[in-house]
């Protein structure tokens, strides 16, 4: 039941690290689109360049190598790559939860304090409406003793409380739209079940568009509307999550899933042979080509175009519509 | 029947870590990572243990190879008690048991090639004479599915995946008879996890091996193991043989273990169960059943005050909770021990453990 | 190669490392380039100040040539701070790794022992030895070499406790490897670079160590040269002749302060490289 207001569009975008003698091209010619009130989910393994495509979607290409060298990125029609722009929104609007939870959090601060700095950044309040307002979004994140958790440092805190807090930091400045960078790959089963819970529950009564990255298909199928997936720098699969999930259109995509941790109906495992390509050394053609089991040799020949499958369905490959 | 003994008989174990605090770091308490464990490993068979953060699944891993030593309790291998070995047998248990970390990147010498990682502990074990070195280093990679050739590498040449099975090799290289194997596929991408997993099945179906996975993915442990333990804060909650743990998980901390693993199919969304609130810390660990603060079937004080026994509720399968006191068919108690011990578990009946000779029956 | 070319980019460093090298160089050759025997005494040049002809940096209070008299003593001087170095650093390996393999009893004991011997001034403890040994340039080397193990064992026993719990420690000990190939094959090759930069940074002071030992009449005897001896001798007449202590006082700084840029920069080098190659991961894309 989403608005199909874009609210995150990126178009073409090319994002490059550049050493001394190489050149990485970590996000190659994206287009996404990221609607009003929908959960989009970014899905690819380690080093398919997805954390660095949700950075360059932000504007921040890493330093100090990263260069967006290509292409635009806007939020409700604000550049997000002019810098002067994009410091109105990222942050504010758009609000960012990492990975790490412990990284991100300064160790030498106590969380009230780095909850309250955000607040401060982002709008003009007293020093005990700032602490009020703290203390309601940690009660917001569901923790239990929001003013003790207040007054607490981070290593004083679990994996689980440590993450809920970097939500709360996150939604410190109202914002309208959340991008979560596999928010739960550090914690145990139990809690990213909680943490799932959460954002589900906070994106329903915030009213919250919701962009996920993970390399998990599984939290895909539970949490997500809309999937892109990620090879190579590349999205080699995009659409809804009920048609790339079970009528996948690239062989990547069918292998990823056929390859996702599940109980009770397991299949057996069949690795994929060779190792993902170095982003130095792409070359043209298919990238997945070396790899992939349905291989002919008219995938080598020239670089792939996304085609459509279905209406709102798209697949980088020119094999699609024969039988797997 | 399963009427081979144990490899190996772990008898009431524990294993506590000094809580230091205080600018004189004074032992303020005692952190108990294993409590009171009993558990048989069949032998020829692929054994899991299940847990999160504060299980003890891996200090009991480290336990069983010798890296730590228990606080209470017994360890037999093969019916030695491990504690009490002198030097030469001492040499003989690193010949058998062996462990396989979960860090491909940190578990080789990066100073040593690949060849030298693996020539050392032939030597070592008498396994190989100088002139033969190159040959059965051959046959060890090829073992594990890699070529000739990546002998002559350094660790950090090869990915993730290349490295554990280098890992894998080297501990084959001593012909052991069990591998702990510490997290073997969390560090690992998509494809490598599929390879080390499969490896392990075939590894352990050719040679007379058993393996002890320990590992916080139930997927996993569903693929690979024949039997597995579930545990919780230091304590084995719910142990069964493959079909009976994931069909009909019976303790509610399994259940919710289970709905905690989404599954990739978008019509298969399961009922979710929830827990509620932290992983208590082994530090500080609730009374009675250590579970009783998270439980969504919590009874009432019983579950606060009293510690349930590991009890037998069918054939293969055991289950800690005071949900099944009543339907105990029945309660083994250790003999001469005091009436609050837990029991020592017996191998469970009907595990189907692959042994060379015997055929692989599929689950 | 790559790794000397990133260690001399800097040019303080090249400055640095040309020094020691021609200071090194001086000493090897000195029979060749010497301009005379620094024994050698010029009866009616005593105290002759600098840049007079034959004597570019004059000479002492005997009537020896002074640039003799530093290249010769360069050799000595450098002898006596490296070999000392040298040897504590490889009895204190060993010392220190036993007590980081072992634990317990030895641990404690070698442990212990060190503290008995830190609470002595480095310098007195190389005296109280050269008084059991005796004078001469071999006792004294090996008084400064005991006097220096203890730090060398708390330095190896520092880094070599942590790599014991590295992961592929363990995995060597589990496979059974004997003790002396953990602490040889395992924890030393990691913790080799910081031992040389500990090395490196030691020598200096040890030169120093040297001289001052000489300047007290401990180790090297008169007419021997060594730059220590030199400034001692040459004190009696700073009145009237004050390069004669103060040219081997400059040359002492020059070497040591140029040494210690090395071993500096040598440390900068070694040390983040380290770290990189065991966590380097590999780039891929997929």
């Amino acid at each position: 039941m989403t608005d199909q207001q874009p609210m995150l569009v990126a178009r073409d975008l090319n994002m490059h690290l550049v050493f001394d003698n190489e050149v990485a091209k970590v996000v190659d010619n994206v287009s996404l689109v990221v609607r009003k009130g929908e959960v989009l989910g970014i899905v690819g393994e380690s080093g398919s360049g997805k954390s660095m495509l949700a950075l360059s979607l932000l504007g921040l290409p890493p330093q100090p190598y990263g260069k967006i060298v290509g292409g635009n990125v806007t939020y409700r029609g604000i550049d997000l790559l002019n810098p002067a722009s994009a410091r109105t929104v990222v942050g504010k609007r758009i609000g960012m939860v990492f990975e790490n939870p412990g990284a991100s959090l300064d160790p030498c601060y106590r969380i009230g304090d780095q909850i309250t700095e955000t607040i401060h950044a982002h709008e003009e309040i007293d020093k005990r409406g700032a602490r009020e307002r703290a203390i309601e979004l940690l009660t917001l994140v569901g923790i239990a003793d929001p003013v003790a958790t207040f007054s607490s440092y981070p290593h004083q805190l679990s994996g689980g409380m440590q993450q809920r807090t970097g939500i709360a930091i996150a939604l410190s400045g109202n914002p309208e739209m959340l991008v979560a960078d596999n928010p739960t790959s550090s914690l145990d089963v139990t809690i990213q079940a909680q943490i799932m819970r959460l954002i589900e529950d906070l994106r329903v009564r915030l009213g919250l568009t919701v962009v996920w990255i993970t390399n998990n298909m599984g939290v895909v199928a539970k949490v997500c509307d809309r999937v892109a997936v990620i090879y190579a720098g590349q999205i080699v699969e995009y659409g809804r999550v009920r048609d790339v999930l079970k009528k996948p259109g690239h062989p990547y995509t069918q292998a990823l899933l056929q390859a996702s941790p599940r109980i009770h109906d397991q299949q057996p495992l069949i690795p994929l042979r060779g190792n993902p390509p170095s982003f130095t050394d792409l070359g043209s053609g298919c990238r997945f080509a070396a790899r992939c089991p349905k291989v002919v040799a008219r995938c080598r020949e020239a670089d792939i175009e996304l085609r459509a499958l279905r209406a709102g369905h798209e697949a980088r490959c020119i094999l699609m519509g024969q039988s797997s | 029947m399963n009427g081979s003994p144990a490899i190996f008989d772990i008898r009431d174990v524990s294993k506590s870590f000094p809580v230091r605090a205080g600018t004189l770091r004074r032992i303020t308490g005692w952190l108990k990572a294993v409590d009171r464990v009993s558990l048989s490993i069949p032998r020829n068979c692929i054994v899991g243990l299940v847990g999160e953060s504060g299980s003890g699944k891996t200090t009991l891993g480290r336990l069983l190879v010798k890296l730590l030593e228990p606080t209470s309790g017994e360890i037999l291998f093969e019916g030695k008690a491990i504690t009490r070995l002198d030097r030469a047998e001492r040499h003989r248990f690193r010949k058998n048991v062996q462990m396989l970390f979960q860090d491909p990147f940190l578990s080789l010498n990066p100073y040593k090639t690949v060849f030298q990682t693996l020539a050392y502990p032939l030597r070592a074990h008498g396994l190989a004479q100088r002139s033969d070195l190159g040959r059965k280093v051959d046959q060890l990679l090829d073992q594990v599915g890699l070529e000739s050739a990546t002998a002559n590498a350094y660790p950090h040449e090869l990915s993730g995946g290349q490295r554990q099975r280098v890992s894998l090799a080297a501990a084959l290289a001593v012909e052991p008879r069990f591998i702990f194997c510490d997290e073997p596929v969390s560090a690992l991408d998509m494809s490598a996890r599929a390879q080390v997993l499969n490896l392990l099945r075939e590894i352990q179906r050719k040679h007379e091996l058993t393996l002890l996975i320990v590992s916080h993915d139930l997927s996993a442990i569903e693929y690979v193991c024949d039997e597995a333990s579930v545990l919780y804060l230091g304590g084995i909650v719910e142990r069964a043989n493959k079909e009976n743990l994931f069909a009909r998980p019976r303790h509610p901390y399994t259940e919710a273990l289970m709905s905690a693993v989404p599954d990739p199919d978008p019509d298969h969304q399961r009922q979710e169960i929830i827990l509620e609130g932290e992983i208590p810390s082994p530090a500080n660990p609730p009374s009675g059943c250590k579970f009783h603060t998270r439980c969504p079937k919590k009874i009432g004080a019983i579950c606060e005050s009293t510690a349930p026994l590991l009890r037998r509720v069918s054939a293969a399968h055991e289950v800690s909770c005071h949900l099944f006191a009543e339907t105990t068919q029945q309660a083994f108690r250790p003999a001469g021990a005091e009436g609050h011990g837990r029991p020592s578990s017996q191998t469970l009946a009907r595990t189907n453990c692959k042994s060379a000779s015997g055929g692989r029956s599929l689950q | 190669m790559r790794f000397l070319k990133k260690f001399l980019s800097r040019p303080s460093t090249m400055l640095a490392s040309a020094v020691v090298v021609v200071v090194v160089l001086l000493a090897i050759t000195a029979p060749l380039v010497s301009p005379w025997d620094p024994v050698r005494v010029f009866s009616g040049l005593r105290n002759a100040p600098p840049f007079i002809p034959g004597h570019i940096l004059g000479t002492d209070q005997a009537g020896r040539d002074i640039l003799s008299r530093l290249i010769w003593g360069a050799r000595v001087t450098l002898v006596m701070g490296t070999v000392p170095v040298v040897l504590s650093m490889v009895i204190g390996t060993l010392l220190g790794l036993i007590a980081a393999y072992y634990a317990g009893a030895f641990d404690f004991a070698i442990l212990r022992l060190m503290e008995v011997l830190f609470a002595f001034p480095l310098v007195l403890l190389a005296v109280l030895a050269a008084a059991v040994f005796g004078n001469g340039m071999v006792n004294a080397m090996l008084a400064m070499a005991v006097a220096m193990v203890p730090y060398v064992i708390r330095a190896v026993y520092a880094a070599a406790k942590p790599a014991m719990e590295l992961t592929y420690v363990e995995a060597s000990i589990i496979r059974g490897a004997s003790a002396s190939h953990v602490m040889l094959a395992e924890i030393l090759p990691s913790i080799f670079p910081s031992l040389v930069v500990f090395a490196t940074s030691m020598i200096p002071l040890f030169i120093i160590f040297a001289a001052g030992l000489s300047y007290l009449g401990v180790a090297i005897q008169p007419p021997t040269p060594e730059w220590g001896l030199m400034i001692a001798e040459g004190q009696q007449v700073i009145q009237v002749a004050s390069h004669v202590p103060t040219v081997p006082g400059l040359v002492l700084l020059v070497v040591c302060f140029c040494l210690n840029v090395v071993s500096d920069h040598l440390q900068r080098e070694l040390d983040p490289r380290m770290r990189q190659r065991h966590g380097a991961r590999p780039p891929a894309g997929g």
